[in-house]
């Protein structure tokens, strides 16, 4: 059914960061009929865009917000799950019964069948709830299960499947023929070809993924680390009808969770598990798994081997681009996809092609802007070097082929904050132990973040007593949603924020997306503001009644609510209200039809390091993060999250990778002893500013944040650190045997 | 420009497998433009509805090119996106 449109003229884009000229223009926009009238960049805000502190930061620091790991019932059991300990191949035994005949032990269940495949180390075969879990340990070894072992490959390197590598790191293979490529690469000044590698890094949340599960009678009550409440909902609900289970009501909490970065979205075999083992114990369970099976069984950041050549004419402009990669994806042979800039190469012929390998490993899952860090660090370092090759300064190589203006800006921006001319003009003492460099690269995502289905929803209630309840069902993962909510609500009421109170996690209000893609956010800001828009429509109608003016000449802002000077101030107007609240639902319409001012998300961030040439240690000094993210609600938030992205970019550059035995197919490094993340005494002085876009596609216009500024930051540092010693490091993470060995052939 | 957009639905066999789960379908919408010309919708990580890994229930790998009518353990078309 289409509703009757009005047309609104807006004013979109962006005012100069400094330097660089406004990007305003107007638009006419049509929103939906019974929507909130669309914020501009004229609009006049209160608390959008505000420097405000996280809402729910005292409950976190304090202990008093509580998440999956912190709930516990009276008579609460334990779990635990066997897991296989062999790489490939068949389950041919299970017995269960010595575990089942423990004292204590409440219920066990096997999760496979016998003669089913056993396809990496960790696989789920079989569980255990108990009283604790020192008695469900025991009773893990009272399990016997037998495996026909199959030779395995943990390295998709060493697949038949995968290129062969030569001795200097180079795929030793010919690039496939098609003439077009041939060409256009013969037709420029400057070419270069290169070889690049990243391995596997793992998701690292620190609350692990887990469940707690209560039965009363057919209803299932589950406590959720997740991205995702209402996905999780449903799937369990299937998955227990699928196993004869006779379900009534699915309800997920997931009030707060200890972080999730694209592996959180299943409620995975553990959370089937831990339903299956409560309703078989007829008592509570708790399954949260340990740092090792979070590190093995959880998916992670695939490896990726990434090969360029391209060419440059004689004015720096790409006139060809070819681009294959191999993605090391684990046992189901997908999810390997890297991605690169493109928007560097939009004039020039090209080709991309990928190739998945698999390998007797857990499969990989997204993980924070799924495929980019890995092929920005790629193509970015790749520029770098053609950049050298064709005397060209690394930014002015960008400024030539970077068709988007907003980043362009943001180029010329952020090498003036950064002072980028200045650090390229270092010129290191070959004899000096530190050698210093800089680097850049670019981020971007793909959308805006918010193509998510219209039907999610806001609840929006307005007490007597002054306070409001904005309400969504959806997970706050720790971005920032309950703040979102708050600021939104009160910027549409014209009231202080301390009179919000933003509940998020509960499946039984208004459902929200999934956290991933960058799109909780931008996808439910509209609805928040559509739902206080709608409960201030009754909160005005009824002012408008007791002070006997029309209603359309009430307002409702600043705090007050009337028409001239006869106003009620908010706590006033609220106690019209009655003993039952207003309530109202909100609604996330379809973004405008009119083009957005830009369809995506841009940033650029600036890296400088300081490299031990004695012992190959890179130490990231300094870094500078541009970012967008459509209109910035909460900037403190804003900001917070592209330091954290920067932070795991720092992480992902110099330290992170999962090492294999290839013997046992196990993973060695799976705990926070060996598995390095970077700690306080790796962060080099931060710095963030966000560029606040108005791209017009609907009432609020956010973006998303989650994933772009994570995508350039592993690419600037490598760029960095090849500045400083003057070799490419072409293999994440740049270790200390990497940086010595580049050194060592620059030397030669 | 006249380059027909490929959307992730496109990418979704027809009548594939309710039970086929990906991170897409639940943050984004199935009718959203693919970018970087692959051949499968998502980010490539399938998993099952009703066995909660990414092998479904005849233990074989969920993929959306494999989870469609001809598969032992398909449970009925979805609806479309």
């Amino acid at each position: 059914m289409s509703s009757p449109r009005e047309k609104v003229e807006i004013t979109v884009g962006y005012r100069s960061l400094g330097g660089q000229p406004d990007r305003l223009e107007k638009r006419t926009v049509d929103p939906e009929a019974g929507d909130a009238p669309p914020w501009d960049a004229n609009t006049k805000m209160q608390h959008v865009g505000g420097d405000h502190s996280r809402v729910d930061g005292f409950a976190k620091a304090t202990g008093r917000a509580k998440y999956t790991f912190d709930v516990t019932f009276p008579g609460m059991l334990q779990a635990m799950i066997l897991r296989s300990p062999v790489a490939r191949g068949k389950l041919t035994g299970l017995e269960l019964d010595d575990a089942r005949k423990m004292p204590g032990i409440g219920a066990v269940i096997a999760l496979k069948e016998i003669g089913s495949q056993v396809r990496f180390v960790g696989d789920a075969v079989a569980a255990v709830a108990g009283s604790n879990l020192n008695l469900v340990r025991d009773a893990l070894e009272k399990i016997r299960a037998a495996y026909d072992a199959e030779s395995h490959i943990v390295d998709y390197l060493q697949s038949p499947d995968a290129p062969l590598l030569a001795s200097d790191g180079e795929i030793d293979a010919e690039w496939p023929a098609e003439p077009e490529i041939e060409a256009a690469l013969a037709a420029g000044k400057t070419s270069h070809a290169a070889t690049y590698r990243t391995e596997v890094q793992t998701h690292s949340s620190l609350e692990s993924h887990g469940h707690v599960a209560r039965w009363d009678g057919n209803d299932l009550e589950v406590w959720a680390s997740t991205q995702a409440t209402f996905g999780v909902r449903g799937e369990l609900s299937r998955a227990l009808q699928a196993r004869g289970l006779d379900v009534g009501s699915v309800t997920v909490h997931a009030e707060f969770v200890g972080g999730g970065f694209g592996s959180k979205f299943g409620a995975g075999v553990e959370g089937l598990a831990c339903c299956l083992l409560a309703r078989e114990a007829d008592a509570p369970v708790k399954l949260m798994l340990d740092r090792f099976e979070e590190h093995t069984t959880t998916g992670n950041r695939p490896s990726a081997l990434m090969q360029a050549r391209a060419a440059l004419d004689e004015k720096g402009v790409f006139t060809a681009w070819d681009w294959r990669s191999f993605g090391g994806c684990g046992f189901n042979k997908s999810g390997g996809r890297v991605a690169f800039p493109e928007y560097y190469v939009g004039k020039a012929k090209t080709r991309n092609k990928h190739q998945d390998i698999a390998a007797d490993t857990d499969p990989a899952r997204s993980m924070r802007a799924p495929g980019h860090p890995q092929g920005f660090f790629g193509a970015e370092l790749f520029l770098d070097e053609l950049a050298a090759k064709a005397g060209i300064d690394p930014l002015e190589l960008r400024l030539r082929n970077d068709d988007t203006v907003i980043r362009r800006d943001q180029w010329q921006f952020g090498a003036a904050q950064f002072g980028w001319q200045q650090g390229r003009a270092i010129q290191n003492d070959p004899k000096a132990r530190y050698w210093r460099g800089v680097g850049l690269a670019s981020a971007r995502w793909f959308q805006l973040g918010n193509a998510g289905r219209p039907p999610h929803g806001i609840t929006c209630r307005i007490h007597q007593d002054g306070t409001v309840e904005s309400r969504s069902g959806a997970q706050d993962i720790g971005t920032g949603l309950k703040t979102v909510l708050t600021l939104l609500t009160a910027e549409e009421l014209g009231i202080e924020p301390k009179l919000v109170k933003a509940t998020t996690g509960h499946t039984g209000d208004p459902s929200g997306p999934g956290s991933g893609g960058s799109t909780t956010t931008p996808s439910l800001a509209p609805a928040v503001r559509h739902a206080a828009f709608l409960a201030k429509q009754q909160l005005v109608e009824l002012a408008a009644k007791h002070l006997g003016v029309p209603v359309g000449e009430v307002t409702c802002g600043n705090g007050t609510v009337g028409k001239g000077t006869a106003q009620l101030p908010w706590a006033e107007a609220c106690k019209l209200i009655g003993p039952n609240p207003i309530e109202a639902r909100g609604q996330r319409f379809n973004n405008y039809r009119e083009p957005p001012f830009h369809r995506g998300v841009c940033g650029a961030q600036f890296a400088e390091v300081q490299v031990d040439s004695w012992t190959g240690l890179v130490k990231v000094t300094r870094m500078l993060g541009i970012q967008d993210c459509g209109r910035v609600i909460a900037k403190k938030l804003a900001e917070s999250q592209v330091l954290g992205a920067m932070i795991q970019g720092v992480s992902y550059a110099v330290h992170e990778q999962r090492i294999m035995d290839h013997a046992s197919g196990r993973m060695l490094n799976g705990d926070f002893l060996r598995y390095k993340i970077a700690g306080s005494v790796d962060l080099p002085e931060l710095r963030c500013i966000m560029h606040s876009i108005d791209n017009g596609h609907d009432n609020v216009g956010a973006a998303g944040l989650g994933e772009p500024p994570s995508v350039a930051a592993p690419a600037a540092i490598a760029n960095a650190v090849f500045h400083a010693i003057g070799v490419p490091v072409r293999h994440l993470p740049l270790t200390p045997d990497k940086v010595l060995a580049a050194i060592a052939k620059r030397k030669a | 420009m006249n380059e027909k957009i490929i959307t992730h639905a496109d990418l979704l066999p027809r009548g594939s497998c309710p039970s086929l789960l990906m991170k897409h379908v639940l943050t984004h919408s199935m009718g959203d433009q693919v970018f970087d010309g692959r051949s499968a919708p998502g980010d490539g990580y399938y998993w099952c509805a009703r066995t909660c890994r990414c092998v479904g229930p005849d233990d074989e790998v969920v993929h959306p090119k494999d989870c469609v009518a001809t598969r032992r353990c398909y449970d009925g078309p979805r609806a479309e996106a």
